[in-house]
């Protein structure tokens, strides 16, 4: 990147230093004075601002740990708390990770170089479909591929698919009888063998695994899939099977409509953009192609940090393409010319799997030189602000993952200076739907002020976890029924981190949209719901989430810098022997400081789960908080 | 070229009509009008950050509450800084400060002064309900640096020292390491200050909001009780500062923010190394000896002029007036050099004067004349703020002229283009967008090997341009014909591709402007350089707008003026000619003299007649230390020492005075009225800060007293105001300056041929001072000093930051501590081939001496070239180096000198 930066300046390095000192890190360790110096050189930037990055992203202070242990929300809810300490005992040295996007599967437990390379296979014959998505591979779809390998006709085909997101019913197989998908699961490997004779034998049907043609269960039929769409039924790499899907024909739409047409689909379609602001996508969109410069850039944010969600790391690793044809159609219709997506380090399969896509989209002239517009990835390292779309900008520059203020927009003033889209993958990947669409069918559903489809994630404590994309409204108690099961559910927390959370017997209550959500004084955020089961405490919980978004405060601005570790000692000491007086009118006053005035959502929406839990939950916290001027 | 257009707007702040520009954020709008919103991150030199949220406002019809340094201003909008609720939440962000800062900040009655305290007493906090556990307590405070210290337990972590550090000075030499509430400041990659790149500018001291950074050189002396606006006498940008004074010392040099020049910006030199003035080698007392072999005696000014009197009136009558001359200085004021010219000239009655110019920017004169018709720069520092490429030669402002150095860094920021010319791989070179590295000596080919690249593809200026502005293209583009790039390639070593992409960038940037250093003039063909680079800023329209021109850097303080105040054998006031006989009859007739007409000498030819008949037996040497600073200095010595009178005129015992008769102690620029005038031609005053040591007196009142000694009256008035009010109408362009409009921050920028005149701040726009701007077409010749097989190395000699050309001031002070010696730099290959490693000592020679120095190994020299500072005396260097100059102007070929090096 570093070789077409627009303008000389040693404070933006580009993003290859991140790369450069990730490899660094990982094959020499934490560099030394001297070696900080030679890096700078390297980079054109200087030891300060190396040294300055290093400091901040967790990647790259690395620790001794043999294994990391996801302690997100989710998989917090389903004991990973057990599970540290099992490892421990066995003698492991545990390094903790907030969130691998394994949410349904969780806790997730991480080991270094065990990336797993898919297996598939060509053939004529019989058509056996398989999933690699990482959820997919965490619930063992690997160990039933290589099973299968052995088992299935010379002549038939192993194909390698995204996931349907029916994850109790993963491992998933699936196969093409009579033009019909017919699926298995949850399927063990040594199941395998049966399923194939099965299918041989005209028997499948009365197989125990059977679960009949996939797209008919109600599960399954009952969505309104549209950024999901092709997810699961054909190998995402390969280009032409996804053509055949529709892939890209919403970028020659596009082409067709021009940016005015583009933009008034977009309008039309009532977009709003997935990231957790809910920004309608034609403004955003429509401010950079007004702005006039030779240079803009199309960001997509995949830097899907809120445990509990995976929705774009799923688009990702299933329909890569549907993000690159919202990115295209972006630059149609803004005149940007280059692309980047910045994806966390914690997805390596995703950007394994995108970045195949990417290639492929090269060689048939989608991306690159001949259209004018081409795609880089670019890794996260470790930082949960740098989902922030401006930190993600200063984190693309190769400097500290600090916020920026606005305005100036990025639309304005983005990447480098210039004019910057930046949009969440899910947002691109709805936006391309809608152009191959059309924008009538997407605002024909949702509510008024929340047009079209959401994608919901249930995670955490709950017997029934589920993905699942269906219109806005409705009661989110209703999605839950549907879906999955409030059994046992004691609280769930909304819109990742730093959402609300709620009693379970009050989503029968909340309408699924941004409004419903935010007059429940709730947010929608990237559309996760975390269930918490029986053992929920809801003191250590406030204080794990506190504790998170100290560590993860970028520091730039007084109120969440400062404001987190203080709201962490008040919060640790509430409702025990250590509580001192004033600290509950003294919580409510820094809520109202952090909320009223912090420069980002981190800060500004970091007492949410917090204010929310404690009044719902006040006999867990020695009583209610003060409100303010109640002590004087 | 940058091309903002802005409009005026109305807002209505706490009821209160004001008017602001559109572009401005509420914050900005709210300060020029007065109006105070408290706030800790934001600075009126550095952009908006929003981190503090102290300045948080209401906005009528805007949900929340937007802080006002980001929010921009719109006409019509109506904003609240004060309210009840805006009270509670600003109260609540500094409570959170004080739980992390010194707690006694706030419960100390006494005003520490910092700007937290007075956030704190602005919304009337008094007690902390969190506890007060500041996790950097236990840091140790940084003492590396000399002048200023950093108290981690007391920062505040607003990034204004990181800001101002990326974006004033341009060095990024800190940053924040840690996360989020762990955050700090650190240097380097986490090094002391003094380890880290940081060049010890100030700046970050100056935005410090809490004496977190702070200035030791003030802090232990306290606050000053005056303060004093004056020019920095450190070199030719000419930096306006208060000089803080407290009991009559100097304390503090604080940069201007309302100067145009540097914009509140300084380097370490101007703010912290004129703490020399107060040093105990000053000199305090006139000293004199009857001869060189003989112990100086102190002596009263009286005793000193009677010798000098009688010496120069025995001189005069046994050998006539041109047997006695003198050097004035460029680092003292216009008004000394006009009367040190006054008295050779209408006192002595000879031309024998001269200046220090005379070895750095003689050939700037020379050559930007021959083809402008003016030697002075045709443009101001500011173009480079709008310019689309700047062509930077032989200079290295970086070091040499640090504030415009990061000026050009800021600009390079934005996105200005740049090219490089230098054998040296400079700071500036590497991020320059072409590097052209040429073999040193080699400008005159490089610069018509870009022109015949311009030319033969056509991209040259417009016909009318060159019918109505210009004359001699033919014979230029003949000349330029000859150096295709494959020739001009082979002579300077630059590859033909840089050649062609700095040819085309040149040529096609809508606004170029060039700035040169003295690695274009100190050559045998200096004059020829200069001409060749002014020729191509004529072929291709770059002169007479702004962004363009051609722009040497001053490396003294006063080279400017010191040359257009006629101290020249040559010329008069602004280079009026001396052979001109009406010249000469306007100056008589206002010195009520008649004034010799033969040209004089210059100083190098002054020096070459010593000990001849009819040669030069006295020489009055003010303010320049040749015996230190000249090229084959052993022979300069041999010179001096055969002198009937030297006169050494200084503020320290300088290596000349070791050869001197008379040594007069003089005032330095803080013990000094008058002006200097800077290298874009703005007149600057110095005024009188401090008292001068002893009997030590300024420049200028030395001058007058000799001559009244001599029986001449040379003074029009008690006051430097008055000697410029007479040279000023003797000189047209000056005629509408005066020490009246010198009170402005901006001053005023010559010509200025009358009162009403604003001044000039690009020159030539309409036509060249020479009528026609005149292609001149040197042919290029070789340097004089080539390598041979005994000599195989070509040495380039140049300044460092931390000193002071001589060194003479910087060295004594804390400056020395940064850069103690001079070293040699060079290349890994040729010290690999003589077995040399970084920070072995080596012998240099030549066939004037042999020194040693301390090699530094690295990439910034070519295979063959070696580069090396000259501030130290005790190492030497001039000594080495031969007096082969330039042909017109006898400026020194510094820049290309033949040697040998081996290991020690």
């Amino acid at each position: 990147m570093s070789g077409s930066l627009p303008v000389w300046d040693p404070g933006r390095p580009g993003h290859e230093l991140l790369d450069i000192l990730k490899e660094e890190v990982r094959t020499k360790g934490k560099p030394n004075t001297a070696r900080i110096h030679e890096i700078a050189e390297l980079t054109g930037t200087t030891s300060a601002k190396v040294r300055g990055v290093i400091g901040y992203y967790s990647d790259l202070n690395t620790d001794d740990s043999t294994v990391h242990v996801c302690v997100g929300e989710s998989c917090r809810a389903r004991g990973s708390k057990s599970i540290i300490t099992e490892l421990e005992n066995s003698g492991e040295v545990v390094g903790k990770i907030h969130c691998a996007g394994l949410c349904t599967n969780g806790p997730a437990v991480i080991r270094e170089n065990e990336e797993v390379i898919p297996i598939s296979k060509d053939g004529d014959g019989l058509q056996f479909f398989l999933s690699m998505d990482s959820l997919s591979m965490s619930y063992g779809a690997e160990s039933i591929a290589q099973s299968l390998l052995d088992q299935i006709p010379k002549d038939a085909a192993l194909i390698r698919t995204g996931s349907r997101g029916l994850f109790h019913l993963e491992p998933m197989l699936e196969v093409l009888v009579n033009e019909k998908r017919i699926g298995f699961g949850p399927l063990d490997a040594d199941e395998t063998l049966s399923v194939v004779d099965s299918i041989t034998n005209i028997s499948h049907s009365s197989h125990p695994k059977y679960i009949g043609e996939v797209e008919s269960l109600e599960e399954f039929s009952s969505q309104n899939r549209f950024a999901t769409q092709r997810i699961g039924i054909a190998d995402p790499l390969d280009i032409e099977s996804m053509k055949k899907l529709g892939a890209y024909s919403g970028y020659s739409n596009a082409k067709n409509l021009g940016a005015e047409g583009v933009l008034s689909e977009l309008k039309k379609s009532g977009l709003r953009g997935r990231g957790g602001a809910g920004f309608p996508t034609h403004f955003k969109w429509k401010a950079a192609a007004d702005e006039k410069s030779s240079i803009k850039y199309v960001v997509a944010n995949a830097d899907e940090g809120d445990a509990g969600t995976f929705i774009d790391r799923m688009i990702m690793e299933g329909d890569p393409h549907l993000l690159i044809e919202g990115m295209l159609i972006c630059a149609e219709t803004t005149g940007a010319n280059q692309g980047l997506v910045y994806l966390r380090s914690e997805y390596p399969q995703a950007k394994r799997i995108l970045q195949s896509a990417i290639d492929s989209a090269r060689e048939s002239n989608i991306l690159g030189a001949e259209s004018g517009f081409d795609i880089t990835i670019a890794n996260g390292a470790g930082s949960y602000v740098c989902g922030e779309e401006t930190a993600l900008l200063e984190s693309l520059e190769g400097r500290r993952g600090e916020v920026r203020a606005r305005p100036p927009y990025p639309t304005t003033s983005g990447l480098y200076g210039q004019p910057t889209v930046v949009n969440n993958v899910l947002t691109f990947a709805i936006a391309a739907a809608i152009l191959r669409e059309g924008s009538e069918l997407y605002s024909s559903l949702g509510t008024d002020s929340s047009r079209g489809t959401v994608v919901v994630q249930i995670v955490g404590a709950t017997n029934r976890p589920a993905c699942v994309e269906v219109p806005f409204g409705g009661t989110i108690g209703d999605v839950f029924a549907n879906f999955s099961s409030l059994e046992g559910v004691k609280a769930v927390q909304i819109g990742g981190p730093l959402g609300s959370v709620f009693r379970a017997k009050e989503l029968h209550d909340i309408e699924l949209s941004f409004e419903g959500l935010d007059s429940a004084d709730g947010i929608l955020g990237h559309g996760g719901f975390v269930a918490f089961g029986d053992e929920f405490d809801p003191h250590r919980e406030v204080v794990e989430w506190m504790r998170f978004f100290r560590d993860e405060s970028c520091g730039k601005c007084t109120p969440c810098r400062i404001g987190t570790q203080r709201a962490l000692e008040l919060l640790t000491r509430l409702g025990t022997e250590n509580e001192k007086e004033g600290d509950r009118v003294l919580i409510t006053d820094l809520d109202d400081i952090m909320t009223s005035t912090s420069l980002c959502a981190l800060g500004g929406l970091a007492m949410n789960p917090v204010r929310s839990t404690i009044e719902r939950w006040p006999s867990k916290f020695g009583g209610h908080l003060t409100p303010k001027g109640g002590v004087k | 070229m940058i091309e903002q257009s802005t409009k005026s707007i109305s807002l209505l702040i706490d009821g209160q009509s004001v008017n602001g520009q559109s572009g401005q954020t509420v914050m900005q709008v709210a300060r020029d009008n007065g109006i105070n919103i408290p706030s800790l991150c934001d600075s009126p030199k550095l952009d908006a950050f929003g981190s503090c949220r102290m300045c948080i406002v209401e906005v009528d019809g805007v949900r929340g509450v937007p802080s006002s340094c980001t929010t921009p201003a719109r006409d019509g909008m109506e904003v609240q800084t004060q309210s009840e609720r805006l009270s509670e939440l600003r109260k609540g962000i500094t409570e959170l400060y004080y739980s992390e800062h010194p707690i006694d900040c706030l419960t100390d009655t006494r005003n520490c002064g910092c700007e937290l305290h007075d956030v704190a007493s602005d919304v009337e906090l008094r007690t902390i309900r969190y506890d007060n556990t500041p996790h950097h307590f236990e840091t140790p405070i940084d003492t590396s640096s000399p002048f200023f210290s950093f108290d981690a337990s007391k920062c505040i972590v607003c990034s204004r020292c990181i800001r101002a550090c990326d974006d004033i000075q341009v060095t990024h030499a800190l940053s924040l390491d840690g996360r989020g509430f762990l955050s700090r400041i650190i240097a380097g990659a986490d090094e002391s200050f003094f380890d880290s790149e940081c060049v010890s500018c100030g700046a970050c001291v100056d935005e410090c909001p809490v004496d977190a950074l702070q200035d030791n050189v003030q802090n232990s002396a306290g606050d000053p009780d005056d303060w004093i606006r004056t020019t920095c006498a450190f070199c030719g940008v000419g930096c306006q500062f208060d000089a803080g004074v407290k009991d009559g010392k100097l304390v503090t040099m604080k940069p201007a923010h309302d100067s145009p020049v540097n914009q509140g910006h300084s380097c370490i030199k101007g703010r912290f190394a004129s703490a020399y003035v107060h040093h105990e080698d000053r000199l305090t007392v006139p000293l004199a000896r009857n001869s060189i072999d003989e112990e100086f005696r102190e002596v009263s000014w009286d005793e000193a002029y009677d010798i000098i009197a009688d010496s120069w009136l025995r001189i005069i009558s046994e050998s006539g007036p041109d047997s006695i001359g003198a050097i004035t200085s460029s680092r003292s004021t216009n008004e000394l050099n006009y009367l040190g010219s006054k008295l050779m000239r209408a006192v002595i009655g000879t031309n024998n004067v001269d200046n220090c110019a005379r070895v750095c920017h003689s050939a700037t004169v020379k050559g930007m004349m021959t083809v402008f018709g003016a030697g002075a720069g045709t443009n101001s520092l500011g173009d480079i703020d709008v310019t689309d490429l700047l062509l930077v030669s032989g200079c290295n402002p970086i070091h040499g002229h640090p504030v415009t150095g990061s000026r050009i860094k800021r600009a390079r920021k934005r996105g200005m283009g740049m090219i490089v010319a230098d054998p040296k791989k400079t700071t500036l070179a590497k991020m320059a967008d072409v590097h052209l590295q040429l073999r040193p000596g080699t400008n005159v080919a490089l610069y018509q090997g870009l022109s015949h690249i311009i030319i033969r593809d056509g991209l040259e200026a417009n016909s009318e341009w060159m019918d109505s502005r210009t004359e001699n293209l033919e014979p230029y583009k003949k000349m330029c014909s000859v150096m295709t790039p494959e020739i001009c390639s082979s002579i300077t070593g630059v590859p033909i591709d840089d050649l062609e992409a700095a040819a085309k960038m040149y040529a096609t940037s809508s606004a170029a402007m060039s700035v040169h250093g003295l690695g274009m003039t100190e050559h045998s063909h200096g004059s020829e350089g200069v001409m060749a680079l002014s020729s191509l800023a004529l072929l291709t329209g770059n002169v007479g707008r702004p962004g363009t021109g051609i722009n040497p850097l001053r490396g003294q303080n006063n080279v400017q003026g010191s040359c257009d105040m006629g101290a020249l054998p040559n010329v008069y006031t602004n280079y009026q000619s001396v052979d001109d006989e009406a010249n000469r009859k306007s100056f008589s007739e206002i010195w009520g003299v008649e004034t010799p007409s033969n040209s004089g000498l210059t100083y190098p030819e002054m020096l070459q007649t010593v000990g001849n008949q009819n040669g030069l037996r006295s020489l009055y040497m003010i303010g320049s230390d040749i015996a230190h600073t000249d090229p084959d200095n052993l022979a300069v010595k041999k010179a001096l020492s055969n002198l009937d009178l030297l006169i050494v005129q200084d503020i320290f015992f300088c290596e000349s005075a070791k050869f001197a008769h008379l040594v007069l102690p003089a005032a330095t620029f803080l013990e000094s009225d008058g002006t200097y005038t800077n290298g874009e031609r703005r007149v600057q005053r110095i005024r009188k800060a401090i008292a001068s040591p002893g009997e030590a007196k300024e420049d200028w009142i030395i001058v007058a007293e000799l001559a009244q000694r001599l029986g001449h009256d040379i003074l029009a008035g008690p006051s430097p105001s008055e000697v410029w009010d007479e040279l000023a109408s003797l000189t047209p362009n000056f005629r509408g300056i005066n020490y009246s409009r010198l009170e402005s921050p901006e001053a005023v920028q010559w010509p200025v041929p009358n009162a009403g005149h604003p001044g000039t701040s690009v020159m030539h726009s309409e036509q060249f001072s020479r009528g026609l701007g005149y292609f001149a077409a040197p042919e290029y010749s070789e340097p004089n000093e080539r390598p041979t097989d005994e000599f195989p190395f070509i040495l380039v000699t140049g300044r460092n930051i931390y000193h002071y050309n001589s060194g003479t001031q910087t060295r004594r002070t804390e400056l020395a501590k940064f850069r103690d010696s001079d070293y040699l730099e060079m290349n890994y290959e040729d010290a690999n081939s003589l077995s040399i490693s970084n920070g072995d000592e080596v012998w240099i020679s030549s066939p004037r001496n042999r020194i040693k120095m301390i090699a530094q190994v690295g990439n910034s020299m070519r295979k063959g070239n070696l580069f090396t500072t000259f501030h130290f005396p005790d190492i030497g260097i001039n000594s080495v180096l031969s007096s082969s100059a330039d042909g017109y102007t006898f400026c020194p070929e510094y820049k290309v000198q033949a040697v040998s090096v081996e290991r020690v």
